[in-house]
């Protein structure tokens, strides 16, 4: 230990060199996780999944104990929202078929829904307070790569950034270094969406760059845009709450309500496709 | 021995952190108990393995949850150095000391989060910031941080115990 001591300041700076020299190595280089990390992933993983398990029984029955009583209620107004609902479908059904009919008629049928899906569920999520990423239980031997897009009850979710043999980590559209290329359906506006700490406590995001003479109003539907090099285009990310100009005045900034609550995200769907367009390019040439 | 002890409690706490300290979180804030961890480390072994404790318990976080591998790494090693200075000055049943340092590292630590990411992706607004995350996630934590020191000193006592055993062995 004498000689540790001797030379403490080295060591010290030794450590602090070699932290930069992996953080600058992991941002140019580190495309995969490497062995260490996968061997760590199988280590913990299992365990992670027990736990969230548990976690996840023991709010499913304090939550049924705490909701019984508003059960019936609720009951009420679920069959009435229900037979509205029926109605509503109904006329959906007619609006789809006359839709598919539209699209086959313009060959416009590149939809997400045509893909493949898979099928993850959450086993942990990041121990900090600044990033929102998850890991899922499925990865590369399930057919999974980075950059695939991940949906959830019909809205974005984020994409995978990671795979690893069995475990990929996957971020959120409201973590704060997320950017999503989107449109407004109504008005065909481009913007882009960011994930805002200020906002994600409220579970909204913003839109950055719109227009200023971009005619949106609050309650515009809001979905991928063609741009996007990772989502396809026609993924529904949520609905705007408001609109303003923003400090500069040479643009609009919205804030919007995403569909998926991420609160209570647990089972998440992966679009088993790379929409890379730099791929596609490659394979055409 | 020791580095196999420890090595399951990073991975135990990690696993801890990432499932059912994150479904108790109060506003979205949940406690970081690892720094914690580190700190008591640190305090009970001194600046050199406490810098070097918190280097490998950083690394494993990066590897498990970051994409950039050697933030947390970098944050660990300056938290374990700074945590194991007074070392040769206070008695570890001392409890007022890991509460101190619990906290001050923690808003140290979580500051230099702030820095190496927010900061340098152009999120300027700092005081948001530290009072909405860091100033919570500190007082969360720090209720832990007795508990959380009380534990890995007996943890680290058996581990000497059995050390000195060992070297009375041979």
């Amino acid at each position: 230990m004498d000689f540790f001591s001797e030379h403490k300041k080295m060591f010290i700076i030794v450590g602090v060199l070699l932290c930069a020299a992996l953080m600058a190595y992991s941002v140019y280089y580190r495309k995969q996780p490497t062995l260490l990390e996968n061997a760590l992933a199988y280590a913990a993983n299992p365990a992670q999944k027990f736990l969230g398990g548990i976690t996840g029984y023991a709010g499913d029955k304090i939550n049924f104990y705490r909701d019984m009583g508003a059960a019936a209620e609720e009951n009420k107004e679920l069959r009435a929202e229900l037979d509205k609902l029926r109605r509503e479908n109904e006329r959906l059904k007619q609006a789809e078929a006359e839709n598919i009919r539209l699209n086959t008629l313009f060959e416009t049928s590149r939809k997400y829904s045509d893909y493949p899906l898979v099928a993850v569920t959450i086993i942990a999520k990041d121990p900090g307070n600044w990033y929102d990423n998850f890991t899922v239980d499925k990865g590369s031997r399930d057919g999974l790569a980075g950059n695939m897009p991940v949906i959830a009850s019909g809205g974005l979710v984020g994409r995978v950034i990671e795979c690893g043999g069995g475990y990929s980590k996957v971020r959120s559209i409201i973590d704060d270094s997320m950017a999503v290329s989107a449109k407004s359906v109504r008005t065909d506006d481009l913007g882009i969406v960011k994930g805002d700490m200020k906002l994600r406590g409220d579970g909204l995001c913003r839109m950055d760059r719109i227009d200023v003479h971009a005619d949106i109003i609050a309650g515009d539907e809001i979905v991928t845009s063609n741009l996007g090099n990772i989502y396809p285009e026609g993924i529904k990310i949520g609905d705007v709450e408001t609109i303003d100009v923003s400090a500069d005045g040479l643009t609009k900034t919205a804030t919007i309500r995403p569909v998926v609550d991420f609160g209570r995200l647990e089972t998440l769907l992966v679009v088993k496709q790379n929409f890379s367009k730099e791929e596609l390019y490659k394979d055409a040439e | 021995m020791r580095v196999t002890v420890f090595f399951v409690l990073i991975i135990i706490n990690l696993t801890l952190q990432s499932t059912i300290l994150r479904s108790v979180s109060v506003f979205g804030i949940s406690p970081d108990t690892q720094i914690l961890i580190i700190v008591s480390y640190a305090i009970l072994r001194g600046d050199m393995e406490g810098a070097v404790f918190g280097f490998f318990a950083g690394l494993i976080r990066d590897m498990m949850f970051c994409t950039v591998i050697g933030e947390y790494a970098l944050l660990g090693l300056l938290t374990g150095f700074l945590a194991g200075k007074p070392f040769r000055n206070f008695f570890r049943e001392n409890d007022f000391l890991p509460l101190f340092l619990a906290g001050v590292l923690m808003i140290m630590h979580e500051c230099g989060y702030y820095f190496l990411t927010y900061l340098l992706q152009g999120e300027t607004d700092f005081f948001y910031y530290f009072h909405r995350i860091i100033l919570p996630e500190t007082a969360y934590s720090v209720i832990l941080a007795i508990p959380v020191y009380r534990l890995i000193h007996f943890i680290n006592g058996k581990v000497e115990e059995r050390e000195k055993r060992m070297r009375k062995l041979f």
